[in-house]
């Protein structure tokens, strides 16, 4: 097939665009020119011309001449290996040097939408051509590394104004050369705490920033600090591990916790919960510098430079301990969750205790502290903070859970006691569970059920014994499926409001009348369709619920009351679900079938049911139920194998038993193994002392002799062929007659004409009897 | 001059004709007989007379004013059950039947046990079809204002229970419970004793006997699974409830009644979400908790512990000390009632 040479795509390079570009770009990544021959001039026209158009002005209306060129280096880059070995070090210079130009000048620039997507095409072909060119070896030390010293200060100044552009980038460097990173540490390390102290600012980030902001940050500490190094020489006959400066990093942020923990013995009445002292006490300490006081406030609470401020006056202020706790636990996260190059030690313990301390401050156990109670809205903070908390410990278990699943066996029984602590109760009361806050507070209840289906795998039926913590979080369940009105705090206003009309007509006939005029708008829709007003949760969140019954039907059989109401749940949304979407989404069907499988107290499955709303989705599980079928493969195998024990049972016809088969197996071994003599003795030894055992409870033999083996015509033959030293078979056997009365597996054992040999070995010797035994038994 | 016989005959016809005696007048010669015949043809099938053996005919006479023809026609179902017991006759029979538990008569409600039990030895599934019916009047006999009526209440219910104990107890056990315990005048754990209890003070020892029996056999069919005693003689296994294939089609008529899935509900108050509705306690306050909670053995078994067995041990206690039939009937219930707590 012809093809346009690259010279003339290099030609129309400038001038291309739109769907002229399009092409061109489709083009040139043909293998075609993968050719050598191309290389000193074609391809290297081509290569000029991307540098000119890399080289334009940094005015506006050359930014689409900078984008087009950024865009031909990577696809040329990415299809023709010879450009990218012999050009990829020019091309990464252009394009690193058109980025840092426009980085100088970022501050002075209009920020445009051209401008903003000419910066994100160069960090993203920077990236790619990168990623093409570290993976081989000459090209990476050649032209990667040299240019890395000078990529990498860019983008770190680049990440002040577009974090999101930069971040993913440094993280990758960080990751894959940490060495060459090593000198720009410290400005890295300034530019993240500058996006990571401000509190205000970090909190404005999406979590997918927040993210990699945390990532960067533990990434920082691959790079092996030379003071932790010196240190470690010096001890002696003392191996470094590859993960200090981690652990270094893990360890400064759980230091931060327990000052802020303190800071609630203020708060709340902390003597009430021993535990919860212990375990604070139990966290690390932040190490006080030689020469400093160790109660300095200052300084406890300080991370980053910037440390609390709280006064009870002003109780909003109590909201910056959220802050603060969300930040630290998106930096534990990171530092216990993001890939490393190495194996790390992650203290599980600690993260838990910091977790389970995070779930204890509660005031259903705690009391707030009696000169505090009395501010009203200073409590309603507390409170909201102390469920922010809460929340937080949720997402750290979640995380924990999904990053070390099984290693997390030991706590597990520990995070479900806790969590069972999450479910509000009503006030005074133990065991009254208030409903209207569980509302409030729906998601974190739905981290709560990813946590527990985490848990669910790796525990198992060891649930049997552990009902009663999570007896509740099932009535939470129950109430949490139910489609909720908006319109309920409205119709028991109504409700106040007729009561309280007919009570006070009087008085409030004539105010009422004016009121009413005003506050009545078109409410007519409130009574007639009010069915739009109710709020159902979304499928995601379903998807976590039915998780959980699964495994709570799975594991536990359930009060009818319990039953029945998943049962209802499972019909009804299921038959919503398939005149919605005309598919029942797949947690549905685990769960109708699972509900199937397990009916629980009930005389009737649903299976009736089920199989008709899954109609026109076949389910093999119902399937199988329904129509019934024998496992054809088994029942094949056994046969051929009746059939060939029939043929062996000619001549020596002998009840199928479990010595008979055990001999079988051992027989079909030693066919395909290599003759062994030990081996096969021992089998032998084997096989006698099983006929031993099982000869031994029945009818007594009357010529005992231990040595004694009923042995198959192939197998003696084997025998005959394969040991010299062993004793001849005689080949008259007697006849051996099976009667009712004895159990099937005796046999008589006759006496038999023995050659014994001559060998001082007793154990390799087996004297085996000369049994013969007649066609027509039986 | 005489006449000729030309005169003669023209005088004939102007004089009077001698009457004589014993013969009739003579009829004139122009009279017209119109004397007729009338004859019936009898076509069967549009017989308009009542047939003896339609008696889908007779089904509003058990609504008659008169009490006699209402036993009288219960009597009349009696006998002729046996043949109409697989026909269509039986839904409306029952239907309107049933409403006479609360017949002011005693005649007719004796009659009406005694059809409820031809029924029941005949086919026992034509009963448990129409259970809510029953456990809806059944209810309304033991909070009903006659006396008479309220104590015949539990008649009724010994008779149910003889025949779809099963049943009866998963649809309505709590409140049969508390029903009869209303009878008896006891209190549930709870309840308001002086609403709509039977406030007379000499009870007839002989209906407190079949109310004391009811109750016992109410406990019986509730809190134990009878038929875990029973061994089926071809298989020698155990017919207990969970021995049963739950995944063959049941044999029972509606079996997913208890899902309430076409029904509509009426919104539920906040007072149910309150109590714990877990599987180790149940409330006893709330009605869709109730109706639930019969379902199974151990919820029933739960709240026979929590709501009944402190009142009836103690009750018996006191009626055993009085001694009498009332006071073996109260002795077989308290022991009903330590087994339960027991086992």
């Amino acid at each position: 097939m012809s093809h346009i040479s690259m010279n003339q795509w290099a030609k129309r390079l400038e001038t291309a665009s739109g769907p002229d570009f399009q092409i061109l770009l489709d083009q040139i990544k043909l293998p075609v020119y993968v050719d050598e021959s191309l290389l000193k001039n074609e391809l290297s026209l081509l290569v000029t011309k991307i540098m000119k158009l890399l080289r334009c002005n940094n005015s506006p209306e050359e930014y689409y001449q900078i984008w087009k060129g950024c865009h031909t280096a990577v696809i040329i880059a990415s299809f023709n290996p010879l450009v990218l070995v012999a050009h990829g070090g020019q091309l990464l210079t252009g394009i690193y040097n058109k980025l840092e130009q426009l980085t100088d000048y970022i501050n002075t620039q209009v920020w445009t939408i051209e401008f903003d997507t000419l910066l994100s095409t160069l960090v993203s072909s920077l990236t790619i051509l990168m990623d093409l060119m570290r993976n081989n070896p000459t090209l990476s030390r050649e032209s990667l590394v040299p240019k890395l010293k000078a990529i990498i200060p860019t983008l770190i100044k680049l990440t002040e104004s577009k974090p999101l552009l930069t971040l993913p980038v440094l993280a990758k460097l960080l990751y894959k050369h940490s060495t060459t990173f090593k000198p720009f540490t410290n400005k890295y390390r300034a530019a993240l705490e500058n996006l990571l102290s401000s509190e205000d600012k970090y909190n404005q980030f999406d979590t997918h920033l927040k993210k990699l902001i945390c990532k960067n940050y533990a990434y920082l500490h691959l790079i092996k600090d030379n003071n932790s190094n010196n240190a470690n020489n010096n001890t002696n006959h003392v191996t470094s591990h590859p993960d200090e400066n981690w652990r270094l990093g893990l360890f400064s942020v759980l230091r931060q916790y327990q000052p802020i923990f303190k800071l609630f013995y203020e708060i709340l009445d902390m003597d009430q919960d021993e535990q919860l002292k212990s375990l604070i006490n139990g966290l690390p300490m932040i190490k006080v510098e030689e020469g400093k006081k160790s109660d300095d406030d200052d300084t406890t609470t300080k991370l980053f430079g910037k440390s609390l401020k709280l006064d009870l006056n002003e109780p909003f202020t109590l909201f910056e301990i959220v802050n603060r706790i969300n930040l630290l636990n998106d930096l534990l996260i990171a530092f216990i969750t993001v890939p490393t190059p190495f194996a790390i030690r992650v203290p599980l313990k600690l993260v838990n205790n910091v977790a389970e301390v995070l779930m204890g401050l509660n005031t259903k156990y705690l009391a707030i502290k009696r000169e505090l109670r009395h501010d009203q809205e200073l409590a309603t903070v507390i409170e909201d903070v102390l469920i922010k908390l809460q929340s937080q410990s949720v997402k750290i278990w979640l995380n924990m859970l999904q990053t070390y699943g099984k290693q997390c066996l030991v706590l597990i029984p520990n995070i479900i006691n806790s969590i069972s602590v999450f479910i509000p109760f009503k006030p005074k009361s133990n065991k009254l569970i208030d409903y209207s806050r569980c509302d409030q507070v729906k998601p974190v209840f739905y981290d709560i059920f990813k946590v527990i289906n985490l848990c669910f795998p790796h525990l198992g039926h060891q649930f049997n014994t552990e009902l009663d913590s999570l007896t509740k979080l099932i009535d939470v369940t129950m109430y949490l499926i139910e489609d909720k009105s908006l319109l309920e705090p409205f119709y028991n206003l109504q409700k106040k409001q007729k009561m309280e009309k007919t009570t006070n007509k009087s008085q409030q006939h004539s105010k009422s009348k004016k009121a009413n005029k005003d506050s009545n708008g078109a409410l007519s829709d409130l009574y007639t369709h009010s069915v739009n007003f109710d709020v159902s949760i979304n499928l995601k969140q379903y998807d976590e619920i039915n998780q959980f019954l699964y495994n709570i039907i799975n594991n536990w059989k359930l009060s009818s009351f319990l039953q029945i109401k998943i049962t209802k749940y499972a019909i009804n949304k299921s038959i919503y679900y398939k005149q919605l979407l005309t598919t029942i989404p797949e947690s549905f069907v685990k769960l109708l079938r699972i509900v199937v499988i397990n009916p629980g107290f009930e005389r009737v499955s649903i299976l009736p049911i089920a199989v008709s709303l899954l109609n026109e989705q076949s389910d093999d599980v119902f399937d199988t139920l329904c129509h019934p079928k024998l496992p054809l493969g088994i029942i094949y195998n056994m046969m051929i194998k009746n059939n060939n024990m029939d043929t062996v049972e000619d001549k020596n016809f002998q009840p199928i038993d479990e010595v008979t088969l055990i001999e079988e197996q051992v027989n079909e071994e030693q066919v395909n193994e290599e003759q062994n003599q030990p081996d096969e003795e021992d089998v032998e030894v084997k096989i006698g002392l099983k006929e031993q055992n099982e000869t031994e409870g029945t009818v007594p033999v009357t010529v005992v002799d231990e040595t004694k083996v009923f042995k198959r015509d192939r197998f003696e033959s084997k025998e005959e062929h394969t040991s010299s030293k062993r004793v001849k078979i005689s080949e008259t056997v007697e006849a051996v007659e099976f009667s009712k009365d004895e159990p099937s597996n005796s046999v008589a054992h006759q006496q038999a004409k023995v050659e014994e040999s001559v060998e001082s070995d007793d154990d390799e010797d087996f004297v085996i009897p000369d049994i013969d035994l007649s066609d027509d038994d039986e | 001059m005489t006449k000729s016989r030309k005169q003669k005959q023209k005088k004939k016809d102007f004089l009077k004709k001698k009457l004589k005696v014993g013969k009739t007048a003579a009829k004139a010669s122009n009279l017209t007989d119109t004397s007729f015949v009338a004859k019936t043809i009898s076509v069967k099938n549009q017989h308009l007379d009542h047939d003896h053996h339609d008696l889908s005919k007779r089904f509003p006479l058990l609504k008659h004013h008169n009490a006699t023809v209402r036993k009288e026609t219960l009597t009349i179902f009696i006998k002729a059950i046996p043949t109409i017991i697989k026909s269509r006759l039986m839904t409306p029979l029952l239907s309107q039947a049933i409403p006479l538990i609360c017949d002011d008569t005693k005649d007719v409600r004796d009659a009406l046990i005694e059809l409820l039990d031809t029924i029941g030895a005949l086919d026992p599934q034509v009963l448990v079809l129409h259970c809510n019916i029953f456990v809806l009047y059944i209810n309304m006999a033991m909070t009903h204002i006659v006396p008479r009526i309220q104590a015949d209440s539990t008649r009724f219910l010994l008779c149910l229970l003889k025949h779809c104990g099963d049943e009866i107890v998963r649809k309505a056990w709590l409140k049969l419970m508390r029903g009869v315990m209303n009878v008896l005048g006891w209190s549930a754990a709870g309840a308001n004793t002086s609403s709509g209890a039977l406030q007379t003070k000499k009870r007839d020892s002989k209906a407190n006997k079949i109310h004391l029996d009811a109750l016992g056999k109410l406990v019986e069919y509730g809190c134990f699974d009878l038929k875990a005693t029973e061994i089926d003689d071809i298989t020698g296994e155990s017919l207990s409830s969970a021995a049963d294939n739950k995944f063959l089609p049941p044999n029972l008529p509606q079996p997913f009644e208890h899902l309430k899935l076409f029904e509509r509900q009426l919104k539920q108050s906040n007072s149910i979400n309150d109590s714990s509705t877990s599987g180790s306690t149940v409330p006893g306050s709330t009605s869709a908790a109730n109706s639930l909670a019969n379902q199974d053995l151990e919820s029933r078994q739960a709240i026979f512990e929590t709501d009944f067995q402190k009142e009836i041990t103690k009750q018996c206690q006191l009626l055993v000390k009085d001694g009498g039939e009332c006071g073996k009937a109260a002795n077989t219930l308290n022991k009903l009632a330590m087994e339960v707590c027991q086992g």
